[in-house]
């Protein structure tokens, strides 16, 4: 079995490392990027089977790298998920409307429960 | 007596002796004579009805009696005697025509049967001729008869029927003359007016003698017995004395009276001149006849009289009615009816005095009467005329000089020039008299009930007359009167300068009353008292600074006492005061004043006074007037006074209305915006005087530029112009002028309180909900911020958790870190959660929800911990609870919340125990622990923020004191009720409900 690869979007450090480290003890394979643009050059570089997207982030928000991805032919089937720490009604229904495959606060999700919840989307 | 005699006429004296005995003896008279000569001479005598005839006489022979016989006017028949008895003779008798034939010796029983024979044929003829002559004297009677009903039937003209009759009755009773008279009313004597065949000569003297009916000259018996008086012997008849019968020498004389109504109107007079007239009761009777149906002809001929005459009283008086009609003024009328009535009356004077007040004063008269009528004015009651008025009804004098009624004095002028008679009639109007009119006669005629009602028919016709033009004149003074004061109202009506209005009054004031002067004074408080305001033709030096008080002078008094008060002359008026400051008025001009006050309501704003530079009694119309004039002065300036009233408050108004510091627009029943404020036009970005008048949707229209939210925006405000009952408030978000303002409608009710559109106010909330929506933001942001190293020390400290090279002791104290982090992440969820639904961002997504699931799910998380605290949790109603409607992501915050709550406050070995049960139409849940309970007057302010009961202190639990408060807040958003029901130390029980959703349906 070919090792997932998921892509880790995310502006915090601590976070980003944290999480990074859990899912490759998971056996993910795992590439960053610590804002909407670099996580375009790497989608299009090498598309993952899922991108985890934070929405707060600076030069890009995370709604408007989905919008592009959706927006490309290429990178329009690319499963996301949201990994925000907001919960702003505003942001959630515009982010349903693009199709994603779950939205999540990540103080609210302990790194267990987030590796659970890849596994089991990439096993589908 | 037998009138007719036999003649016996032989020469043989014995033959005729012996003759004449028989005859005598059989009854006839007999005479003889012996001679032809004889004979003849008393043949021609007359009287004599059989000759008995010897026809040998000496002197001549007998046939030549026989032939001067037939030559008498009335022969007697003959009867020959003769002692020859010849052929010849016998023929010659029989020629001569002999009524028979005798020889001598005559045998006396033939002449017997002759002579009566004879006798019998005479009498019979004389019988037939008397017959004759009756019958045609009866046919004679009866055609003039007829001939006088004809004339009576088919002429009114008296005079020509009465010489017919005249003519008829003379020849029917035989008179050689007849003569006619009329009763000539005036003089009351029987004039001629016909005759039939009066001899030429005595004609003259004849028509110049009247029969007098005063008895003068005529016995008693002729007149008033009034009946026919015939005489046969004038001459010496002492009732025919008369000058007349004496002149013309008659024999015999029939006075016939006319009667007509018992008096008498004419007379015949038929005359013989010579002949001595036996007037037989046949003739007396037709004569009789006939003097009635003469007074049918007089009747007839009077009443055909009076007919024509009332016809052309009333033709006259139509005519002068005309002219009554047609007359434009009293004067006219008044002279018409003089002149009219000396015409209609026949008299020489005229006047009529009409009536002012308890005075008479002469009204017309004609110019004869100018000395009759002297004096101009009587009183009522005095003379005849004020008889006449007094009375109400006609009065007559018939002799000025014997006539002891009234005074010497006032009937002198009458009596010189010569009038004898007076006749007055009252002119009345509605049963009042109001004058009268009289006539004056210089005849002796009297005035007859037809001249009394004649004149008062002119009268009456007068009275109408006079009264309508009175009347016209009195309607035109008014209709002038209303005409003035209708400018002035009209003047009133279109300016609110109470000194243009003034001054209009004032110059009615002298226009309307004919005065020489007038002003008004109106009450200045700063002048201290009446200030002259306006004025017409009064010295201004006088009037400018004359100020008056109350009770000084007219007007003064006018003020005071609250109505008019007028003064005839100021100079003879002695309880006029005056200031010395109004001396001067005392110098002025004006003698006569009239003060009316000006009265609104009840305050006197003023005065308004008339002048007149003569002395003057005001009269009661001149006062009404006045304060007419007074009554229009006191509204121009109540309504000046109003007026300035009212555009004080309007401007108050404007003022306050233009300085709110909120926007409002009153939209008006037909949709358009009735006023706006400046503060709208600035906020709406428009020109307040743009806004007043547009249509509101139209205006609304104008913001379709902002954007997709423009339906939702205005949509309320559009539905408003619909119905302004319903009321609304709302936000506009103007993205091109950069605010946000908050509008608040509520319906604008009239004094009736009736809907009459609707009021919109604007608040600039701009800053407000900026601010909000920077709380919001900063929420969000600040969330985000907390919870990013958050979650950040959360997954740190599980990696650190996982690493088995851990030492015992450090993953303690990581896992007790975690916890930690764990409970602050769960107060920035709170906070967050409250912050939401306090601002009410918080949309709930309330779905049918299965409570009995969530609480499982709930529960098998927190399994863990319950066993830890070795606690037992039961679970009971799970299974077939019905669903509720709920937002299950809040439903379970709740349910966690409480359960959390329970395992916490109960102490370790404790019961928990979860109940769900139907409650009515809600389902309701409920946790009961075994812990410390709450107090109960903690128990209401559980589901306060930050509230911790009072007991908890003492013991070590850890608490944000936002649980319940959260768990309320999401109740409410719910729809559904949160409470405690507890005793202290005896544990608690917390229960929500919630309203159930049908599974059908």
């Amino acid at each position: 079995m070919t090792a997932r690869r998921i892509l880790l979007v995310e502006d915090d450090r601590f976070l980003r490392r944290a999480g990074e480290i859990s899912l490759r003890q998971r056996g993910f394979v795992v590439t960053t990027a610590a804002d909407g643009e670099e996580a375009l050059r790497k989608v299009r570089a090498e598309p993952p089977d899922l991108v985890l997207l934070d929405l707060l982030m600076p030069k890009m928000t995370g709604i408007e790298v989905l919008k592009t991805l959706r927006a490309e032919e290429a990178t329009r089937e690319i499963r996301v998920l949201i990994l925000s720490n907001s919960s702003r009604e505003e942001d959630v229904e515009e982010i349903k409307t693009l199709g994603v495959s779950g939205y999540f606060v990540k103080a609210d999700l302990s790194l267990q429960a987030l590796g659970d919840m890849v596994a089991r989307l990439l096993e589908a | 007596m037998d009138p007719e005699r036999i003649l016996i006429l032989d020469d043989d004296h014995e033959v005729a002796a012996f003759l004449a005995q028989f005859l005598v003896g059989r009854g006839y008279q007999v005479v003889a004579a012996y001679t032809g000569a004889d004979g003849l001479a008393i043949l021609r005598d007359g009287q004599i009805g059989l000759l008995l005839l010897d026809l040998k006489l000496p002197d001549m022979d007998g046939t030549r009696v026989m032939e001067e016989v037939h030559k008498l006017a009335s022969p007697p028949d003959i009867v020959c005697v003769t002692g020859e008895g010849s052929l010849d003779s016998a023929i010659k008798a029989v020629e001569g025509g002999t009524a028979g034939y005798i020889l001598k010796p005559v045998d006396p029983s033939r002449l017997d049967a002759i002579v009566r024979r004879v006798w019998e044929r005479r009498r019979l003829l004389r019988e037939n001729a008397r017959l004759q002559a009756e019958m045609e004297g009866r046919l004679r009677e009866t055609e003039a008869v007829l001939a006088i009903a004809h004339t009576a039937s088919t002429t009114l003209d008296v005079q020509e029927a009465l010489r017919r009759i005249c003519r008829e009755l003379t020849r029917l009773v035989g008179a050689d003359t007849g003569a006619a008279y009329l009763l000539d009313p005036a003089g009351g004597r029987l004039v001629p007016c016909a005759g039939y065949r009066v001899p030429k000569d005595m004609l003259a003297t004849f028509l110049a003698f009247p029969l007098p009916l005063g008895e003068q000259g005529f016995e008693t018996e002729v007149w008033s017995a009034r009946r026919p008086v015939f005489t046969d012997s004038v001459p010496s008849d002492p009732r025919f004395s008369y000058q007349l019968f004496k002149l013309f020498r008659h024999q015999s004389g029939l006075v016939l009276p006319l009667l007509l109504d018992e008096e008498v109107a004419g007379a015949f007079y038929m005359v013989w001149w010579t002949k001595r007239k036996a007037l037989t009761e046949r003739e007396l009777a037709l004569v009789e006849h006939v003097a009635s149906q003469v007074t049918v002809v007089l009747r007839h001929a009077r009443l055909f009289d009076q007919a024509q005459r009332e016809r052309r009283q009333l033709d006259v008086l139509y005519e002068i009615s005309r002219r009554l009609a047609a007359a434009e003024d009293t004067g006219q009328v008044l002279s018409l009816v003089v002149e009219e009535a000396t015409g209609l009356l026949n008299v020489e004077a005229a006047g009529i005095r009409l009536r002012e007040g308890e005075d008479l004063v002469v009204g017309a008269r004609t110019r004869a009467a100018g000395r009759v009528m002297a004096r101009p004015r009587i009183r009522v009651g005095e003379s005849l005329s004020g008889e006449v008025v007094a009375t109400g009804r006609p009065v007559m004098v018939e002799d000025l000089q014997k006539d002891t009624r009234y005074d010497p004095a006032h009937k002198a002028g009458a009596i010189e020039e010569g009038f004898q008679r007076l006749l007055g009639v009252p002119l009345q109007i509605g049963g009042r008299t109001i004058g009268c009119l009289l006539v004056f006669s210089k005849t002796r005629r009297r005035f007859s009930p037809e001249d009394v009602s004649l004149l008062t028919a002119l009268g009456d016709h007068a009275s109408v007359a006079i009264h309508k033009n009175r009347l016209y004149a009195e309607s035109q003074a008014r209709e002038q009167e209303a005409t003035k004061l209708y400018e002035v109202t009209a003047h009133l009506a279109a300016t609110l300068d109470v000194d243009s209005v003034l001054d209009q009054i004032v110059e009615k004031t002298v226009s309307l009353l004919g005065c020489d002067a007038s002003g008004v004074y109106v009450l200045d408080d700063a002048r201290g008292g009446l200030g002259f305001r306006r004025g017409l033709h009064l010295d201004p030096a006088l009037t400018r600074d004359l100020v008056l008080q109350p009770g000084e002078g007219v007007a003064g008094r006018a003020f005071k006492e609250r109505r008019p008060v007028s003064t005839a002359d100021r100079l003879a008026d002695s309880s006029l005061r005056y200031t010395p400051a109004a001396a001067g008025l005392m110098q002025a001009a004006p003698r006569a004043f009239l003060a009316v006050p000006i009265v609104v309501r009840d305050d006197v704003l003023g005065v308004l006074v008339a002048y007149f530079f003569e002395p003057h009694e005001f009269s009661e119309k001149e006062v009404q007037l006045l304060s007419s004039l007074a009554a229009h002065a006191a509204i121009a300036m109540d309504n000046a006074r109003h007026y300035a009233e009212v555009k004080l408050q309007q401007s108050r108004l404007a003022q306050i209305f233009d300085s709110t510091s909120d926007g409002m627009v009153l939209v008006g029943p037909d949709g358009r915006v009735e006023t706006a404020n400046r503060r709208a036009g600035d906020m709406l970005g428009l020109d307040a005087a743009d806004l007043v008048g547009a249509e509101f949707t139209e205006l609304l229209a104008g913001y379709r530029s902002e954007g997709v939210d423009y339906q939702r925006m205005f949509a309320t405000l559009r539905s408003l112009v619909d119905d302004p009952e319903h009321g609304g408030a709302g936000d506009l978000e103007l993205r091109a002028l950069r605010r946000i303002l908050h509008w608040v409608s509520q319906p604008t009710k009239d004094s009736a309180g009736s809907t009459c559109g609707f009021t919109l106010t604007f608040h600039d909330v701009t800053e407000e909900r900026e601010v909000s929506r920077m709380k919001s933001d900063f929420v969000s942001f600040v969330t985000h911020q907390l919870r990013t190293p958050l979650a950040g020390i959360k997954w740190m400290l599980e990696l650190a958790g996982e690493d088995p090279d851990v030492p015992v002791d450090a993953a303690s104290y990581v896992h007790d870190a975690q916890e930690a982090a764990q409970r602050l992440i769960q107060l920035v969820n709170d906070l967050l959660d409250i912050s939401r639904l306090e601002r009410g961002k918080l949309t709930v997504a309330a779905t049918p929800t299965d409570l009995g699931e969530l609480t499982r799910d709930v529960l098998a998380e927190t399994a863990v911990l319950v066993r830890e605290k070795g606690q037992r949790v039961s679970l009971a109603g799970d299974a077939d609870a019905p669903r509720v409607l709920a937002d299950p992501q809040l439903l379970r915050q709740v349910v966690v919340n409480l359960v959390s709550n329970a395992i916490k406050y109960t102490p370790e070995a404790g019961t928990i125990e979860v109940r769900l049960e139907a409650a009515g139409p809600a389902l309701r849940w409920s946790i009961r622990d075994s812990g410390i309970g709450v107090p109960a007057l903690s128990q209401p302010k559980l589901f306060e923020k930050f509230y911790r009961a009072d007991n908890v202190v003492t013991l070590e639990t850890e608490g944000t004191g936002l649980g319940l408060y959260l768990v309320r807040l999401i109740m409410e958003h719910l729809g559904g009720r949160v409470w405690c029901e507890s005793e202290e130390g005896a544990g608690a029980t917390f229960l929500f409900t919630l309203p159930r959703v049908e599974t059908t349906g």
